[in-house]
């Protein structure tokens, strides 16, 4: 069994109500019998409830790292707060009973099995058939969507931004719910979040810029959407893109599977996680835990994100800061621009070692001139990531008045400003916080950003590196 | 190239796109930027291409929106190639702090604290209280809404995270000073709290600065850090003359930290001006020597005026306004003043004053207000001044008193009894008054016996025969209090008391228990456990049926772990919710031992 720490439980915690609760269950003594089976892979527990009689909860660790947890309770969280306080019983070293391992569990444990080795992506020989017509036919309507698209955006520009009122944004609204019978959702979600700023703005003159950047995001996804879509149609095998996100940003979710089999696959990777945040989306109404990693191997800086919709937020996993290494197997990588997203199924911790973090360090890019060339080369593509992450490494970080500034060797310098839209916490006064020394030839983790009312592009501190520590600015 | 034409082209852009691409047909601002445009175009390309654009967007015609967009594009793509990225100038140090607060909170454990710290609504304080309990409050990303927290509305909060503040190093005290607004309010008297805390002595040059162009309240905050320092005496003794009270008031009592002359002469100017009652803190805390005898003059002065009012009536009642009423509530200011002093100075003076108990005891005070529960004349004033003094003589003058004025000086007698002498010579002399015919006599005795009660930490060896006392007056409050060991009428009355009064409230039925306990009584858990049982099997519907279980279960760690056995046989037969609190209890109490 893999040793269980506190970490460990948090990691598979769905949200820190259920850290507190399944704690509680074993302050309170709520468990009345406990078992291990004589190999330690798997762990019993009947728990008092609410009910009439005791819940019976376990976790078995026959894949270790990732343990499947049982329990009769009508909860829908998986793990509920009865399998984290057996977690926790186990921890703080109660007694448990050595007990043969139940028949319906090995049973289980057979399915799971079978289920594994026929979905196990890494079997996969043949690729996986797609019924073609009936992919070119959703196609077809995806590109009739895109037509509906440009139709409202155009209708916009047309009447002008000054004129959009209760009534256009009710008209909008209809609009944009047409999207969804296109299979368009992410083109749907922007309009949603433009709407959103002339809903949620009184003073429309502040948001005017930003409306402008997803009138033109919507209009490039018309434009590059209806190329792509005529190409891929066009393609007797249908293909998707494996060099930009558009055909995620047209609404297609990847599989794993596929992923594989475009070789869009790295084994064996540590990840080191240097940022974690949720946000609240209003227009996707769904919780977005993002994570930005880097790869220990290449020094790749890495995007995770989960998904989390408002009704389901019991019932989803709460993603965490995470301060260890994760080991994973297989990651798997979308297709996208600087800071690619990435996936996984299995993973295992370790604690981060001195090593790592010079190995972190170095990985920096020490040239600034190339970063903001890069940078400047993705943000001025409206389809693109207007946030990305870059890993520096500062000869220096400074003040030049009230603003703080980065500087590399050479003496070329970056703007560190906290992001103009406020859709991060505040980071950058933090620096003031962190001893002089460190703000000296060090590594940072910064989101580059631009204002399109003051034409500046700056960055917003996330992460400092040193030889000895990883600071997080955010969380 | 020229970025200026770019952004011009981009402003009208901007422009057209709020006003409506219909207008952009012959736009005089576009076609203005197009020569320009088309010259830099000969050189640069990307000119061509938005002069090109422009073109199109201008001319009459359909699909203007298209071409506005595609004009935009272009605009926004160079704009975001040819954003200003450096900056110009010498590059400082960052000003940064000592300190070194760095920890590995996750956002799970971190975001809520945040969030309480910097957002309203109800149920912050718990959070933030829960975090101060785990030591999850030490992070440096809490520095910046901890300082917001400083002006919460929510005034325990504001607390809170001030008590938080003090929880990082000295190194925070640049950032307290870059924070500190003069001209603000509580938040900027908290901070210059925490700069008192951190450096009560290196940061004088903020004080004096504060103190002289602060708000009232950071001026007040400012009088309060300047009072260690000896040199400011001269500033405090000019403030007293200050034009806001708050400022007298704060000028006053920085002024009794210090023992000299002009100090004492300050505090006395102001105790018989206007300021009587805010310098009267200030009066009694000093230990100028000149203060006491100044005091002891006026004293002398106002008791002999007091004795020189006529006895037309019998009493003076308290909110009676007569012109000599201004006198007696002088004097009970004295007598206050008096409170804690020593000396033989004070002591003939008091001793003055208890010859003349008829007079005295005559005259009350007009104010509602003041809290004389037992000094509620001025001569049982001057006795409990005298009590105060604790010295032999005071108490033994004290002691001598009984008989003489027990109307008037009973309490105070017996309180000094309590102190100096014997038991067995206590009981022997005052446990008559207990059960005596005269209500006030037994009042007097009880009063300070109960009194005992509410300071349970204080241990006081008394004569085993109150008991009897107690139990005639039927004080189980008290008899709980003193019940010796294995005493066999204390416990028979507890037991009887418990039987009488089923119904009684659970902190009377723990007070009860605890005085079980003192006697030694060996079947407590046997009561204990019939009264769970009544408990559980009683109306469960009572709404505050849970709550009056969790009140009874907070006592059992009285009688020890051994309860949890009884409570787990218990806990069998309840219903789910009954049980788990049930089996926090057996869970505190087995890890209790």
């Amino acid at each position: 069994m893999v040793k269980i720490t506190e970490e460990f439980i948090n990691s598979v915690a769905p949200n820190q109500s259920a850290v507190t609760n399944g704690l509680g269950l074993v302050k309170k003594n709520s468990f009345l019998k406990l078992y291990i089976a004589p190999d330690a892979s798997f762990i019993m527990g009947e728990c008092k409830g609410s009910g009439a009689s005791n819940y019976v909860t376990s976790a078995d660790f026959v894949i270790s790292d990732s343990p499947v947890f049982r329990c009769t309770c009508p909860s829908r969280q998986i793990p509920c707060k009865h399998s984290i306080g057996l977690l926790y019983a186990y921890f703080q070293g109660k007694t448990f009973e050595t007990a043969e391992i139940p028949q319906d569990v090995l049973t289980k444990r057979e399915k799971i099995e079978k289920r594994n080795e026929k979905n196990d992506v890494s079997n996969v020989t043949a690729p996986k058939k797609t019924n073609k017509s009936a992919l070119k036919k959703k196609l077809t309507t995806q590109l009739e969507g895109l037509e509906l698209l440009e139709k409202i955006v155009t209708g916009i520009v047309q009447a002008g931004l000054g004129t959009i009122n209760a009534k256009t944004i009710k008209m909008l609204e209809e609009q944009a719910k047409q999207l969804g019978s296109y299979y368009l959702t992410f083109p749907q979600f922007v309009v949603r979040d433009f709407i959103l700023l002339f809903k949620d703005h009184e003073n429309y003159e502040q948001v005017y810029s930003r409306a402008i950047d997803q009138l033109l995001m919507l209009h490039g996804l018309y434009r590059h959407g209806t190329e792509h879509l005529k190409k891929r149609i066009a393609d007797s095998e249908l293909a998707l893109a494996t060099n930009s996100s558009i055909d995620e940003q047209l609404g297609h979710v990847w599989q794993l599977t596929e992923l594989k089999e475009l070789g869009m696959v790295e084994t064996d990777v540590d990840l080191v996680q240097l940022r974690f945040y949720c946000y609240s989306n209003e227009a996707r109404k769904e919780f977005i835990d993002t994570g930005t990693w880097i790869n220990l191997k290449s020094g790749k800086i890495y995007e995770s994100l989960n998904y989390r919709p408002f009704k389901a937020k019991k019932y989803i996993r709460e993603d965490d800061s995470l301060f260890s290494v994760l080991q994973v197997p297989e990651l798997f990588a979308y297709p996208g621009d600087i800071n690619t997203r990435v996936r996984w199924e299995q993973s295992s911790l370790r604690e981060v070692t001195q090593s790592d973090r010079q190995a972190i360090k170095a990985y920096g890019q020490s040239s600034f001139a190339q970063v903001i060339k890069t940078v400047k080369g993705q943000l001025k593509n409206p389809l693109a990531d207007k946030f990305p992450m870059v890993l520096l490494t500062f000869s220096r970080i400074g003040k030049i008045g009230d603003c703080f500034v980065a500087e590399d060797a050479t003496g070329q310098r970056i703007v560190l400003a906290d992001h103009y839209s406020g859709m991060e916490p505040a980071s950058t006064e933090l620096l003031a916080f962190i001893r002089q020394e460190k703000l000296h030839n060090n590594a940072l983790l910064v989101g580059f950003h631009q204002n399109p009312d003051t034409r500046k592009l700056c960055a917003q501190p996330m992460c400092l590196i040193t030889d000895t520590e990883i600071i997080r600015l955010l969380f | 190239m020229s970025i200026a034409l770019i952004c011009d082209t981009q402003t009208e852009v901007r422009r057209l796109l709020i006003a409506g691409s219909e207008l952009a047909a012959g736009d005089f601002r576009l076609l203005k930027l197009l020569p320009g445009l088309k010259k830099a175009g000969e050189s640069v390309p990307v000119f061509a291409r938005v002069a090109e654009c422009i073109e199109k967007v201008v001319e009459p015609g359909q699909g203007k929106a298209e071409r506005l967009l595609d004009l935009a594009n272009i605009v926004n793509a160079i704009i975001y190639t040819q954003g200003e990225t450096s900056l110009a100038g010498e590059i400082q140090d960052v000003d940064t702090l000592d300190v070194n607060n760095v920890t590995h909170l996750s956002y799970r454990q971190l975001s809520p604290i945040i969030e309480a710290l910097s957002t309203k609504g109800s149920g912050r304080y718990e959070i933030i209280k829960a975090a101060c309990e785990k030591g999850t409050c030490n992070d440096f990303r809490l520095i910046n809404p901890l300082f917001a927290a400083l002006d919460d509305g929510y005034g325990e909060i504001a607390c809170l995270a001030q008590e938080m503040l003090k929880g990082y190093d000295r190194g925070i005290i640049p950032l307290l000073k870059n924070k500190l607004d003069l001209n603000g309010g509580t938040s900027a008297v908290r901070i210059l709290e925490l700069i008192s805390f951190y450096d009560s002595i290196g940061e004088k040059i903020l004080y004096v600065e504060a103190l002289e162009k602060g708000s009232i309240e950071v001026r007040v905050a400012a009088i309060n850090a300047l009072k260690k320092f000896p040199e400011c005496e001269a500033t405090f003794l000019e403030l007293v003359s200050d034009r806001k009270k708050e400022i007298r008031e704060a000028a006053l009592n920085a002024l009794a930290h210090f023992n000299s002359l002009e100090a004492g002469n300050g505090l006395f100017r102001a105790f018989k001006g206007k300021d009587r009652q805010i310098s009267m803190w200030a009066v009694k805390n000093s230990k100028a020597a000149i203060l006491l005898d100044l005091l002891l003059e006026e004293a002398e002065q106002v008791l002999a005026a007091v004795l020189l009012i006529p006895q037309k009536q019998e009493k003076i009642d308290a909110g009676e306004k007569l012109p000599e009423q201004k006198t007696v509530d002088y004097f009970f200011d004295i007598l206050e003043c008096l409170e804690g002093k020593e000396g033989e100075a004070v002591f003939s003076f008091l001793k003055k004053c208890l010859e003349h108990i008829p007079q005295l005891a005559r005259f009350k005070h007009s104010s509602n207000n003041r809290n004389f529960e037992f000094a509620s004349t001025l001569a049982r004033s001057a006795a409990e001044v005298m009590l105060m003094m604790e010295s032999d003589k005071a108490l033994n003058f004290l002691v001598s008193q009984e008989k003489t004025h027990n109307n008037h000086l009973l309490r105070f007698s017996f309180i000094a009894a309590l102190k100096s002498c014997s038991p067995e010579y206590v009981f022997d002399n005052y446990s008559t008054y207990a059960v005596d015919k005269r209500k006030n006599h037994r009042q007097e005795i009880l009063s300070v016996w109960k009194g005992y009660c509410d300071i349970n930490e204080e241990e006081i060896i008394i004569d085993e025969r109150w008991l009897k006392v107690f139990i005639i007056n039927d004080e189980v409050e008290i008899v709980c209090r003193f019940i010796p060991a294995g005493s066999s009428t204390g416990i028979y009355y507890l037991l009887k008391y418990i039987d009488n009064k089923k119904n009684m409230p659970l902190y009377r039925y723990e007070m009860v228990i605890r005085g079980l306990v003192k006697a030694k009584y060996e079947k407590i858990s046997e009561i204990m456990e019939s009264k769970l049982k009544s408990m559980l099997t009683g109306r469960k519907s009572d709404y505050l049926y849970h709550y009056n279980l969790r009140q009874f279960l907070r006592m059992t760690p009285i009688i020890g772990a051994d309860f949890a056995m009884i409570l787990e046989k218990a806990a069998v037969d309840c219903d789910a919710d009954t049980a788990a609190i049930i089996q926090e209890t057996i869970y505190d109490l087995k890890n209790s031992q």
